[in-house]
């Protein structure tokens, strides 16, 4: 054994072109499974990871405003196209939905405002975001530090806040923010909590209706809309006045977010919210409903396609691969052939032959294989940190590829040396 | 020392049967150099592999010190081999990616009990002794066809062997070089080796102490 692992190693290092070309084939196999599949499961898992975010059951109603005043021509030229009268989203429209919509577990309205962050000494753009306690139970929000606030403190507009994980370091640095005061426009807040930090939100989702939690200070939506600025409480003529300039959101609430009891209603009743809303707004389609979970449930459906077309390449590759190791084995054995015969006609006995080859053929193998693990992980790496793609490396991957390409080196390095071994030594020796 | 009585071999080649050997008998003292001589297809290679026990006779007997060679398995015609057998080969049959010390040593390889230093030291010694103690490291494609036949008969000799078996040795050789092989073979013999050669040239054959000829399949 001792001595056959010596012929081994010694035949090896004679056949140096033979051996690299043998592992470079199982290289690049291996390596090429392994990332490739671990590109695929990366978007997969990054999909369930979003899912988690979005929720499931959730029914999100946006408002639509255009930020500019809208002075242009045909404004004037077609009067009969002028904008019917839409009182925009409000609450009235929330209260409209819970009497309309059934099995309705939570509901929540949002406004949003662009602001400033005041601590003691130090001021950051956030966004302003003010939402009912149950937002936080919608989204399942969980805090790093303090309270969430109640019911109780939102109907008696109570001015606390809670703190985004980033935007909470950033205003107190060095100290405790819980107890502290943070300022937005002329509201001062209590911050009574610190939200849990969440992994980035992507653009997607953001643009789904989810916040980025990190970044933003939560105030509950009555102390916001009766102390900070109302957009309710703007008149059509005050919209009117403003026709030459920026035009004020005339929406007094930016989302309505409804969960449901069950997924089966969330279809059906996302519809339904869609005609009343219609309805209440005299026609006019100032406001959009959503359906996050649906909406990355089809971007899956085509993300697992895309994960059978890489499976699919990475399948291929394996099995040119094996193809190429096989033939690779195979060939160089039959350029051997006279070599066994001689090793036979000076002593060696069938075992030493198949014993060497047996172990020639691991030790390439497993020595490519162990290469191309290393190549498939440093790829992966290099495709999450250069491409910004999400990937995750799977062990199912690592060992399917390593097996199949190391049983495929062992197998055709092995068996036609076997044959060879059982051969006459006359007739191998005779072998042109 | 070898005893052959009535050493028959049928090849089969599909419905084709082909008596190449019909029935030899041959003593090989110790010390012998015998020529075997005969024309192309008279069945020279087919006894020497029987002998050599690279290939087993269809039917007869072969002793060797008495011990019955026919009846061994494969593992001990192996080792049979390895011991007993020194194989030179017409086309040399050295393995190309080795050094001339390397291929050399190769019969050591598979003998038990011999470390590295002590195969080189012997395989060295070999060469030195068919006049190569300069080429060590040479490949066989770095040497030329002489000296590629001295490294084979090196090989053959490293592992003491009690028969030197070469088959046409210098079938692939000029004249002046066969005359040095020739020359090498005569001084192992002087020096207590015993050698068969094979050869179906009248000149080569005389640098051997007996001749016996082969024709169809039987000594004539
Ligand atoms: N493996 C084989 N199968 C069939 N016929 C063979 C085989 N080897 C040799 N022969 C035949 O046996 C005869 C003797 O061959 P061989 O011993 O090689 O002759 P020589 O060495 O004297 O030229 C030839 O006719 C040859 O064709
Ligand atoms: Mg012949």
């Amino acid at each position: 054994m001792i001595r056959n692992a010596r012929i081994a190693f010694e035949s090896i290092l004679a056949n140096k072109f033979r051996a690299i070309l043998t592992t470079l084939g199982i290289i690049f196999g291996v390596g090429a499974v392994i990332s490739m599949l671990a590109i695929g499961n990366g978007a997969q898992q990054q999909i369930l990871e979003q899912l988690k975010i979005v929720g499931v059951n959730n029914i999100i109603v946006k408002s639509i405003y255009e930020k500019e005043a809208d002075n242009s021509e045909e404004e004037e030229s077609d009067p009969s196209q002028a904008k019917k009268y839409s009182p925009g989203l409000t609450l009235k429209d929330l209260s409209n939905i819970m009497e309309v919509v059934p099995n309705i577990e939570l509901i929540t309205p949002e406004v949003n405002y662009e602001t400033y962050a005041l601590s003691s000494t130090i001021r950051k753009k956030t966004k302003a975001i003010g939402v009912d306690p149950s937002y936080f139970k919608i989204f399942n929000i969980e805090l790093e530090q303090g309270n969430h606030f109640t019911q109780l403190q939102n109907n008696s507009k109570k001015k606390v806040c809670l703190l985004g994980s980033t935007l909470s370091k950033l205003l107190f640095p060095k100290s405790n923010p819980i107890g502290k005061t943070v300022r937005i426009g002329r509201l001062n807040l209590q911050v009574i909590g610190v939200i849990k930090k969440m992994g980035g939100v992507a653009d997607n989702l953001q643009s789904m209706g989810i916040n980025d939690y990190n970044n933003e200070i939560y105030v509950p939506i009555e102390t916001l809309l009766s102390r900070f600025k109302d957009r309710g409480k703007i008149s059509i003529q005050d919209n009117r006045n403003w026709s030459n300039g920026k035009k004020e959101n005339p929406n007094q609430l930016d989302k309505i977010i409804v969960q449901l009891k069950n997924s089966e209603d969330v279809a059906p009743s996302g519809e339904l919210m869609s005609r009343m809303m219609k309805r209440r707004h005299n026609e006019v389609v100032d406001f959009a409903v959503s359906i996050p979970e649906q909406t990355l449930k089809q971007q899956k459906e085509t993300d697992d396609l895309f994960n059978w077309l890489l499976g699919a390449i990475a399948s291929i590759s394996l099995v040119v691969g094996g193809i190429g190791i096989m033939n690779i084995m195979l060939a160089s054995v039959q350029e051997r052939i006279k070599e066994i015969g001689l090793r036979r006609a000076v002593g060696a006995k069938k075992n030493d032959i198949k014993m060497q080859f047996i172990l020639e053929a691991s030790f390439i193998s497993l020595f490519g294989g162990v290469i191309g693990i290393i190549l498939g992980i440093t790829l992966s790496y290099a495709v999450e940190i250069f491409l910004e793609m999400p990937t995750k490396i799977s062990i199912f991957s690592i060992f399917l590829s390593f097996v199949i390409s190391v049983l495929t080196g062992i197998v055709f390095g092995y068996l036609p040396a076997n044959n060879a071994a059982e051969q006459n030594p006359v007739n191998s020796l005779k072998y042109e | 020392m070898i005893e052959l009585t009535n050493i028959r071999k049928t090849y089969i080649t599909g419905e084709l049967e082909y008596e190449a050997l019909k029935g030899i008998d041959l003593t090989i003292n110790p010390n012998d150099y015998l020529a075997l001589m005969g024309s192309s297809g008279s069945g020279k290679s087919t006894l020497m592999n029987i002998i050599g026990a690279l290939d087993v006779p269809t039917s007869g007997e072969y002793l060797l010190r008495k011990k019955p060679i026919h009846e061994l398995d494969d593992n001990q015609i192996s080792e049979f081999r390895n011991q007993e057998i020194g194989f030179v080969f017409q086309t040399f049959n050295l393995l190309p990616k080795l050094s001339a010390l390397e291929n050399v040593g190769l019969p050591l390889l598979y003998a038990d009990g011999i470390e590295k230093e002590e195969r080189n030291a012997k395989s060295r010694e070999m060469l030195e002794l068919v006049g190569l103690g300069d080429k060590l490291m040479n490949k066989p494609n770095e040497m030329s066809g002489g000296q590629r036949q001295r490294v084979a008969i090196a090989r053959a000799l490293v592992n003491s062997p009690s028969l030197i078996l070469a088959d046409e040795p210098t079938g692939n050789l000029d004249s002046k070089t066969s005359e040095s092989i020739m020359e090498l073979f005569a001084n192992l013999h002087a020096k207590g080796q015993t050698i068969l050669l094979v050869t179906h040239e009248k000149e080569i054959s005389e640098f051997a102490q007996r001749t016996i000829v082969l024709k169809d399949g039987i000594i004539i």
